[in-house]
């Protein structure tokens, strides 16, 4: 797995770790068992701090999605393919108000914006 | 390997400056950056902690558990430099260097300097005057690690590097800290570039020691709201300090976890920032633990 | 007279030029040695009979130029370096005593020269330099002779200024204690050996160390006493035996150094390089 962090971003790094994993849990990536980079190796190569990684592990251990064998390293849990796909359908929502907030401040009514779904979708 | 640096010192005066109240670790494995505007005290401060100024009475520090008192041959003998005005005489070339004080310390090997003056692409028989700044860093840094130092103290190393080299010597410092034997002590004014990489900060003002801490929780503290400059009078009690200009405002609060106006935009804030509110005296010594 | 301006331009431009580069070499104390010496050699030529004592004067302003360029100082480095502070004087005692020599030693040099060109009788300028200062330049040679040749240093580089300044006595117990370090592990009998070795060898650096201060001495003496006669000539009216009796001393210590280091050398040539390091099985 790829991680991608930016000093520049309004996120803390160890919050873009944290949604990148859990991004690439849900697009099925991460598979269960797979093995995360060490918490020094994932320091040094992304040119930051260790306790960053360290805080993202956790954060991510905490919330159930990761866990830690000692010695050995962090591994993906097996994941309720439910509970995933809860996870995406609650990303498409809020993607979906983002863009409807969009629309309406673009001044579209709501018949402007259903014509424009179903155009994208034709398009597809 | 635990605690390789451990400094105390409640008042140190030198040509009119003083130090108040240091007090902080470094634990190897780990890289500390000391920050501070110019003229805060860092010079000061690594000069007293490499021995190049005398600790007064009541002032301790502790290299690799020994200490300056009483076994400060043995306290150097764990210490690596790295200083913008290299102490090392400009007329000698690196190979001679290495072989006339190297052998002062009881871990040096002259292969490993050598494998670093190669890996460094550092010719090792030109006087050292004739190298370029990036190179007499490197230099510097390959004679430090040449001797098995648990502690790397650094003032200012990258200052006249371009950021080619900067990546390079940051690369390098990157290795030696994934072998957890060498904990590094690094003042710089990049304070951007290394507000990701630095575990833990310690920030000086005026001689005194504002905070020590690691780099996340100190960042977490604290919150930057922006956004129209109309709506702060709604948070003036929570607002510390405010950094206005023709377009924008700007306004520090502590994170206290309590909500904040949704069009008022709130985001953590980057070491830049804080440095900015320290210089305005925003941030002072009694509100922040640690 | 269009070519002598010319030229004359030309050769100040030549001037300027090779002061700049000399003060990019050696910086402002480059430029004032070649003054100096310029100084000394003009004075020189233009006083025949005063050369003698005149000379002298001039041949310390310009022996300290000299040595201002020649032994390593170490400023700051002797702070961020591991000494002690007994460590710490005691590097500053051997740099003023390495100093001292080095001067006596440029002055005598410079003497030689000048008394040449001065016109002083060669023959008796010959027989006091050689007589002098040979036991001195013997030692010194056989000390950098012993360092070249000395294997060991192929181990553990060290140069002859980091001799001086912490002693092969507290380098050679380095060796030993890093012998027994790294032997922990292993089935220790180098180990072993290298500690019953240990006590022997310091009492064996001890003793050379005695010998060589003593040698050292005795070289100095004649030395001092003929570097220039103004320095020496109380002494000498009231007991001219002291120069003979330190001249013989002189001799004598350099004859017995020689000897001791040429034995030391050939020892080493024969052991080619086995310190006992290749009896630990261990790994680093």
């Amino acid at each position: 797995m790829q991680f991608v962090v930016s000093g520049q971003s309004t996120l803390p790094i160890y919050e873009q770790i944290i949604g990148q994993v859990k991004t690439a849990i849900v697009a099925g990536e991460l598979k269960q068992g797979d093995m995360l980079p060490s918490i020094r190796a994932l320091a040094k190569d992304l040119q930051i701090s260790v306790i960053t990684t360290k805080r993202a592990y956790e954060e991510l251990e905490r919330e159930g999605l990761i866990f830690s064998v000692s010695g050995k390293g962090f591994y993906v849990c097996e994941q309720n393919t439910d509970l995933l796909r809860e996870k995406k359908l609650a990303m498409a929502e809020k993607h979906m108000l983002d863009c409807i907030k969009e629309c309406r401040e673009a001044g579209m009514e709501c018949g402007d914006i259903m014509e424009m779904v179903e155009v994208l979708l034709d398009s597809e | 390997m635990g605690t390789v640096l451990d400094v105390r010192i409640p008042r140190l005066m030198r040509e009119g400056f003083a130090l108040k109240e240091i007090e902080f670790q470094v634990e190897a494995g780990y890289l500390t950056a000391l920050l501070g505007v110019n003229g805060a005290g860092k010079t000061t401060l690594l000069s007293a902690i490499s021995g190049l100024i005398p600790l007064p009475d009541g002032a301790e520090v502790l290299i690799g558990g020994y200490s300056f008192r009483e076994d400060e041959r043995e306290a150097k003998e764990c210490m690596g430099f790295v200083f913008d005005d290299s102490p090392f005489d400009e007329g000698m070339s690196a190979k001679l260097t290495g072989e006339m004080y190297g052998p002062y310390y009881r871990k040096w090997d002259a292969a490993k300097f050598e494998a670093y003056l190669e890996r460094f692409e550092i010719p090792k028989k030109r006087a050292l005057r004739k190298l370029s700044k990036g190179m007499k860093m490197k230099f510097q840094l390959a004679f430090a690690l040449s001797h098995a130092a648990s502690f790397l103290i650094m003032d200012e190393p990258a200052a006249s590097l371009d950021p080619i080299f900067r990546d390079e010597f940051m690369d390098v410092l990157s290795e030696v800290l994934e072998e957890e034997c060498c904990g590094i002590l690094l003042s710089s004014q990049l304070v951007s570039e290394l507000e990701a990489k630095a575990d833990y900060t310690v920030m000086l003002h005026q001689g005194e020691q504002l905070f020590y801490d690691s780099t996340e929780n100190i960042l977490d503290r604290y919150r930057l709201v922006r956004g129209r400059y109309e709506l702060f009078p709604y948070m003036k009690s929570r607002i510390l300090g405010t950094r206005l200009s023709e377009y924008t405002s700007e306004g520090l609060i502590l994170n206290d976890g309590d909500p904040v106006r949704l069009d008022l935009e709130c985001v953590r804030p980057a070491m830049e920032d804080i440095m900015y509110y320290v210089k305005q005296g925003v941030i002072k010594k009694g509100t922040v633990k640690g | 007279m269009k070519r002598r301006k010319h030229f004359g331009g030309y050769f100040l431009f030549l001037v300027r030029e090779t002061l700049f580069r000399i003060k990019e070499l050696w910086g402002w104390r480059g430029i004032a040695m070649i003054f100096t010496i310029a100084y000394m050699l003009i004075d020189t030529f233009e006083s025949q009979t005063g050369a003698e004592i005149r000379s002298l004067t001039f041949q310390g302003i310009g022996a300290i130029w000299m040595i201002l360029i020649f032994p390593p100082r170490m400023g700051k480095l002797l702070y961020l370096l591991p000494f002690s502070v007994k460590e710490r004087m005691r590097y500053l005692r051997t740099y003023s005593v390495t100093y001292l020599s080095f001067f006596v030693m440029i002055f005598i040099f410079l003497g030689g020269i000048i008394f040449l060109i001065s016109g002083y009788p060669y023959l008796l300028w010959v027989r006091s330099f050689v007589f002098c200062t040979f036991p001195f330049l013997m030692l010194y040679s056989g000390i950098v002779v012993k360092n070249i040749s000395d294997t060991d240093r192929r181990q553990y580089p060290a140069s002859g200024w980091f001799f001086s300044t912490r002693g092969c006595w507290q380098q050679e117990q380095d060796n030993v204690s890093s012998i027994k370090e790294d032997c922990r592990g292993a089935a220790g009998i180098a180990a072993k050996k290298a500690e019953k070795t240990e006590g022997e060898e310091k009492k064996e650096r001890e003793k050379q160390g005695w010998f060589m201060a003593f040698e050292v001495t005795c070289s100095i003496i004649p030395l001092l006493q003929c570097c220039g006669n103004w320095m020496f000539t109380g002494l000498y009216r009231i007991a001219p035996w002291t120069f003979y009796v330190g001249g013989v001393l002189a001799y004598v210590s350099a004859i017995a150094g020689l000897i001791i280091y040429w034995n030391r050398i050939s020892e080493q040539l024969k052991r080619k390089g086995n310190t006992g390091k290749e009896e630990c099985v261990c790994n680093l």
